[in-house]
């Protein structure tokens, strides 16, 4: 009997020692409210090609002046499959030169690769996004039997008064080319514009 | 004859060069943006009755940190005090870094800060009236008002955010750029921010 009584007083300080500390508070209903914030992050244009709009790799590109990315884009893929290492270097804008210099490939295993990816295909241009002085082409690859390969985003750069390679575009995350490419900007049709993420914080429990 | 060539010269470059550009045929331009958008959602809760902190409280009577009323009330009542030291305890270890490396920075010594933390919480009552429920934080509003006749004279945000790496408590944070902390007393349960 003493022992219970014991433990009941304890129990009882023990219950006021916790009430001291953890202070009790009336609260109104709670008030949902939300915050959105919008920020254009760029303004872009976006054209589809005429159709057919293809080309049998590789295009003659000695003439080419490279004031438009088409120029730049045919050049790049079949100065790959001519092996023309200079017209493609030339094609390089200022960062993808530095990359080129880091980078160290196996150039034969790439060419192979490229060749047996691109060689006697057709390249059909779909679309071209272009944010000041930033163009993405994108592209189909297309087999002999006219069915799709693969379709593809490259970025381009005006640089110098030409169209460059912009080999550095699909892997800045800063860079809206970015966004282009692995948002897969290409999938969106129409006027919609690119609601390019959406966070949402909510509430955690408070205590 | 050098003469009489050359606008031939210029029709043959214009017509190889228009040749070149036709195959590149497209639609016309649509103008597309990329907008980000970020929502962040809160709750805001009025104490019932508001919450008057005693601002005399002896530093051992409020070590209890496992409610954010609790910091801020700390928090407060340290600056009513002077008690700089007790202040710092109250702040995360980056706000409490920072908080130093300013009054480094302007020259000020412990009294110095001491005696603008009394000025500032001088001849007042704090009444806790809101606190706002977002993300990991919990922002708690307070109003100052005259000891004499119960006129308001300022008005405080503090944010608190748990801690477990300091022993599991809320600390008080510096999130004086959030969006949330700067606009949550907008009228209304929604707005719209175009930066």
């Amino acid at each position: 009997m003493k022992s219970i009584l014991f433990t009941m007083i304890m129990v009882t300080i023990a219950i006021n020692v916790q009430a001291e500390q953890l202070r009790v508070f009336s609260y109104s209903q709670p008030v949902a409210k939300s915050i959105l914030e919008r920020e254009v992050k760029a303004s872009f244009t976006d054209q589809t090609y005429i159709q057919p709009s293809e080309f049998i790799l590789p295009v003659a590109y000695q003439n080419f002046l490279y004031a438009i990315p088409e120029e730049t884009f045919l050049a790049e893929l079949s100065s790959l499959i001519n092996d023309d290492d200079a017209t493609r270097v030339n094609l390089l804008d200022e960062k993808s030169v530095i990359l080129e210099g880091q980078v160290s490939y196996d150039a034969d295993e790439a060419r192979t690769q490229i060749n047996d990816l691109l060689v006697g295909k057709k390249v059909r241009l779909q679309r071209l996004v272009t944010l000041e002085n930033l163009s993405v082409i994108v592209f189909d690859i297309v087999d002999t039997d006219g069915s799709t390969i693969i379709t593809m985003a490259f970025p381009y750069t005006f640089e110098s008064g030409k169209w460059k390679i912009c080999n550095d575009c699909s892997i800045d995350s800063s860079n809206p080319a970015y966004i282009f490419v692995n948002d897969n900007a290409y999938d969106f049709e129409g006027s919609e514009d690119i609601i390019s993420k959406i966070k949402v914080f909510t509430p955690v429990p408070r205590y | 004859m050098k003469f009489t060539l050359m606008p031939i010269a210029m029709i043959l470059c214009i017509m190889s060069a228009t040749q070149v550009l036709a195959v590149f045929e497209k639609n016309p331009p649509v103008l597309k943006k990329i907008i980000s958008e970020e929502v962040s959602q809160f709750y805001v809760t009025d104490y019932v009755p508001y919450v008057k902190v005693e601002l005399n409280s002896a530093q051992d009577k409020l070590q209890y940190i496992k409610q954010p009323e609790q910091t801020v009330i700390m928090y407060v009542c340290s600056q009513a005090q002077g008690n700089v030291d007790w202040f710092l305890t109250t702040l995360s270890r980056d706000y409490s870094a920072s908080f130093l490396a300013n009054m480094a920075d302007q020259g000020k010594t412990k009294d110095m800060v001491s005696k603008e933390m009394k000025t500032s919480f001088a001849d007042v009552d704090v009444w806790l009236q809101s606190i706002i429920a977002y993300g990991d934080y919990n922002i708690i509003h307070y109003v100052k008002k005259k000891v004499t006749d119960g006129s308001v004279v300022g008005i405080g945000d503090v944010a608190v955010r748990f801690q477990v790496d300091m022993g599991g408590g809320w600390k008080v944070e510096n999130i004086s750029d959030d969006v949330v902390f700067k606009n949550w007393n907008f009228v209304g349960d929604s707005m719209v921010i175009t930066k």
